[in-house]
């Protein structure tokens, strides 16, 4: 049983340590590599026409991002219409 | 409400509903965008809704109009924004930069999703005040 935890614990450690080694490692803080961020900036102003880079990367490189946040939103708002007009009705009827 | 909360609101509304068409208009241009200003303009018919109640609200735009407005909006840019993600390779802007005619296609998102933000908020709000 003792072993058992300390096989766990041991477990536990060097998954994180090298979780840790990895996203401190070189390769993931290279910013020579960081090829499209730099494309953003370059040339997303010239490439969409808008002078607003947060518009142009939320409304084109990220455009499917964008289309999950409106989809929220309007999920937001049937959310509410149905349970303030079919919640509220229910209750009625069942009270 | 009270008469001054009615009357600084009757002043009030159209230049809130002014600047956040405004936002939605020039958002390739200046901070901002649909988000804000969307929310701008949900702000101005709240605020008409609290001041003069919601029967004086639903005569500037009523709730079963923006119910069907924001199912149509939201169609329009699911198919826009479909349509820029996987079928268009890169835009050919027309006008020059910083002008307001220099992204079309982000113009008319915005534009859009202005309009369904607007409408989701105002939505919301009516329900809530109605209940």
């Amino acid at each position: 049983m003792i072993l058992r935890s300390v096989v766990l614990y041991l477990c536990i450690i060097i998954l994180f340590i090298s979780i840790v080694s990895v996203l401190i490692s070189p390769v993931f803080n290279n910013w020579e590599s960081r090829d499209v961020a730099r494309y953003y900036i370059e040339e997303g102003a010239k490439e969409t026409g808008s002078a607003n880079l947060v518009s142009s990367i939320v409304w084109d490189f990220r455009g499917f991002d964008t289309l999950g946040e409106e989809t929220v939103l309007f999920t937001a708002a049937v959310g509410v219409f149905t349970i303030i007009v079919f919640g509220l009705k229910l209750t009625r009827k069942m009270g | 409400m009270d008469v001054i909360i009615r009357t600084i609101a009757k002043g009030i509304f159209p230049f809130i509903i002014l600047l956040g068409f405004f936002i939605i208009f020039h958002g390739h241009l200046t901070p901002g965008g649909s988000f804000p200003g969307g929310a701008i303009v949900a702000s101005g018919f709240a605020l008409i809704a609290v001041a003069f109640g919601i029967k004086r609200a639903e005569m500037l735009v009523r709730e079963k109009t923006l119910r069907i407005m924001e199912g149509i909006v939201a169609m329009i840019i699911v198919i826009l924004l479909l349509y820029e993600s996987f079928i268009r390779e890169y835009i050919v802007s027309e006008g020059e930069m910083f002008g307001f005619w220099s992204a079309p296609e982000i113009l008319s998102l915005n534009v859009v999703g202005g309009i369904m933000v607007m409408c989701a908020l105002t939505l919301i709000v009516f329900l809530m005040i109605k209940e």
